[in-house]
């Protein structure tokens, strides 16, 4: 269960960007998590909600975008989409594909605020 | 209070702060010339044998030391002091992976001057280890054969951040109809073209191999590099 730490930390980026912001009403909290990010969301979802009661965005949305799993395809000579992780093969051309270029994101993208 | 909702775009990694301490643990240890090796398995799959094994084996000839990372007693600490080499735990309480902060914390009062190679031991866990950067430059992930051969269509994400798997248990190989070439399929399905070793901590095979693995990172890593 390291979703409770990434809960945390997730939280802690979004309060420092709205200190930032100065006095706003944080109406959802929007990241971005890639197959590979290691991250269970409904696991993360609950986390967040758990950990945002004590924090001064209690009550924002958490909003998760997926991010794209995408690998460098030596036969394309690009980027391309990768059929699973299970199956790292170019979703393209069905070789072997390469190095990962999309898919271990764990961001945070943004915040809607009003 | 209503006002017009409107979208502020921040676009940072979520574990920056891990990150950071991370590159910064990864700068330094560059700096004295110690190469970090982490181990990361499910519980049992053999992490403290092989580390043990590999510490008796290496204590001659290079300066290590290990932190060894546990959720609740010092049983693995002390198998591993137990060869004389530095070993000191890490206390994770009811945290089920390292963070690099952990490390940072750990290590902050020695001299990795003194230091060639440092092992770190996380806690046993396929999952959430594979979330964290602990400033290492080699990670290990053990498959013990008794675990079944499609741990890595399970856990992809362990197996993308480790540089090596190490199939531990081999003696025990044939005992739990352990399928070793379907364990190979299942990884290159997973990550293609990754390094692929065997052991048996306990007998020795495949020993060489996975000691020569290390010297040989060793070396790298003391290289001089060129301003």
């Amino acid at each position: 269960m390291h979703e409770f730490s990434i809960a945390m930390s997730l939280l802690e980026a979004a309060e420092a960007e709205t200190r930032r912001l100065g006095a706003v009403q944080v109406r959802a909290v929007i990241v971005r998590i890639g197959p590979l990010a290691g991250v269970d969301v409904q696991a993360l979802r609950t986390a967040f909600r758990f950990a945002q009661t004590t924090s001064p965005l209690s009550g924002a949305e958490l909003a998760i975008e997926d991010a794209p799993l995408s690998a460098f395809c030596p036969r394309c000579g690009k980027s391309q989409p990768v059929r699973s992780v299970q199956e790292w093969i170019c979703g393209q051309c069905g070789d072997v594909a390469g190095e990962l270029a999309t898919g271990r994101e764990l961001d945070l993208i943004g915040l809607e605020v009003e | 209070m209503s006002g017009t909702p409107r979208l502020v775009e921040v676009r940072q990694r979520v574990l920056k702060e891990n990150d950071l301490v991370a590159r910064e643990l990864r700068d330094g240890f560059g700096r004295a010339g110690v190469l970090a090796v982490s181990l990361v398995s499910s519980p049992g799959a053999g992490k403290t044998t092989l580390l043990q094994k590999t510490l008796l084996r290496l204590r001659e000839h290079c300066r290590m030391a290990v932190l060894v990372g546990d959720l609740a007693t010092d049983n693995d600490a002390r198998r591993l002091a137990s060869t004389g080499v530095r070993t000191q735990q890490i206390t994770t309480g009811t945290v089920c992976h390292l963070e690099a902060e952990m490390i940072r914390s750990a290590i902050r009062d020695w001299n990795l001057r003194e230091l060639d190679l440092l092992f770190i031991e996380n806690v046993g866990n396929l999952v959430c280890p594979a979330s964290f950067d602990l400033g290492e430059s080699l990670r290990a992930v053990l498959l013990s054969v008794t675990e079944g051969e499609d741990k890595p269509l399970k856990y992809p994400p362990i197996f993308h951040t480790a540089d090596v798997t190490v199939l531990t248990k081999l003696d025990l190989a044939e005992a739990a109809g352990f399928d070793r070439a379907l364990a190979e399929r299942n990884l290159a399905a997973v990550r293609p073209g990754m390094q692929v070793l065997g052991v048996s901590a306990r007998t020795g095979q495949g020993m060489d191999e996975w000691i020569g693995l290390l010297t040989s990172q060793l070396h790298a890593c003391r290289r001089p590099r060129t301003p």
